[in-house]
C-alpha cells in the first residue's frame, strides 16, 4: 500500500482533528471481528491483577 | 462489550493493553541508579485516534512529510480495574494506597458507576467471550506512556473497542477532565 498522498498532506484540507486517508497508512497485520480470546492461565491472572510497584535498582560504571 | 482483535501496526485509541508501566521517578545517588516503576495490568488507550495514526504515519508512512510537526510524545492511557476491587477499595492495595469502600449495586452509588453516572468512573461489562471481569475505568488515574514505547509493546494488545463504545470513553473521559469546580 502507498503511502499517504503528499498533495493532501501539504494541502488546506490538513488540520490538527482530520483523519488521514487511512486505507493508506501501513498494513493491517490481521483482521478479523471475532471477539478478543485469553487462555484460561490468564482469564485468572486479569480477574485477581492488580497494579504493583517494582523498583530496580543498578550500579553504575 | 466486545473486543476487536484486528491488530493495527500502531497503537490506536480504544486499544486494550495488559501490563503497562508507568515509571514513577528516576534517580540517581553516588553511582547508583534506582528505577522505580507501577505496573498496570490492563490500561485503555484515551488519545486521539487521529493524532495516533499522524504520528504514525510521520515515523513510519512509505511517503513520510518533510516535517514530523505531527509526532505525538506520548499516549494517553487510563487504569483499567477489577470491579470487584473497586467497590472493595482494595484496586491499589498493591501499592499501599487505601480507596474509599463504594457501595456496591444495587445500592444507589454502585449503580450509579454501572449506569456511568459517576463522571470519574466508566463501567465496561464484557461479551462472556472475552475473558475478562466486569471492570471499571478510572479517569482520574491517567498517565502518559512514551509512544514509541508503547508501539514495541504490541504483545500485550488484548483486543480494541468497537467505535461506539471508544468514543462513549473517550467523550467521557474528556468531560471529566473539563469539570468546572464551583465555588458553594
Amino acid at each position: 500500500m502507498d503511502g499517504v498522498d503528499e498533495q493532501y498532506l501539504e494541502g488546506t484540507q490538513q488540520t490538527e482533528s482530520s483523519f488521514p486517508p487511512s486505507q493508506e497508512v501501513g498494513t493491517v497485520e490481521s483482521v478479523s471481528d471475532t471477539p478478543a480470546e485469553l487462555p484460561a492461565v490468564e482469564i485468572e491472572k486479569y480477574r485477581i491483577a492488580k497494579p504493583v510497584r517494582k523498583i530496580m535498582r543498578a550500579k553504575l560504571f | 462489550l466486545k473486543l476487536r482483535q484486528a491488530k493495527l501496526p500502531r497503537t490506536a485509541q480504544g486499544d486494550i493493553i495488559r501490563d503497562v508501566e508507568y515509571i514513577e521517578y528516576v534517580v540517581e545517588k553516588r553511582g547508583v541508579i534506582e528505577v522505580s516503576r507501577i505496573v498496570f495490568p490492563l490500561v485503555v488507550v484515551l488519545t486521539q485516534d487521529c493524532d495516533l495514526q499522524w504520528d504514525f504515519q510521520c515515523r513510519f508512512g512509505k511517503k513520510r512529510p518533510a516535517t514530523q510537526d505531527k509526532a505525538l510524545i506520548s499516549v494517553l492511557v487510563a487504569p483499567i480495574y477489577n470491579a470487584d476491587h473497586v467497590f472493595g477499595g482494595e484496586q491499589l492495595s498493591e501499592l499501599e494506597v487505601n480507596m474509599r469502600v463504594i457501595q456496591r449495586p444495587p445500592k444507589t452509588e454502585g449503580k450509579q458507576i454501572t449506569n456511568n453516572q459517576i463522571p470519574r468512573y466508566h463501567y465496561l461489562e464484557f461479551d462472556p467471550q472475552v475473558a475478562l471481569p466486569p471492570s471499571i475505568i478510572d479517569f482520574k488515574h491517567y498517565f502518559s506512556v512514551n509512544v514509541n514505547h508503547l508501539r514495541s509493546h504490541r504483545e500485550g494488545f488484548v483486543g480494541r473497542m468497537a467505535p461506539l463504545f471508544r468514543e462513549d470513553v473517550c467523550r467521557r473521559f474528556a468531560e471529566f477532565l473539563s469539570r468546572i469546580a464551583l465555588p458553594e
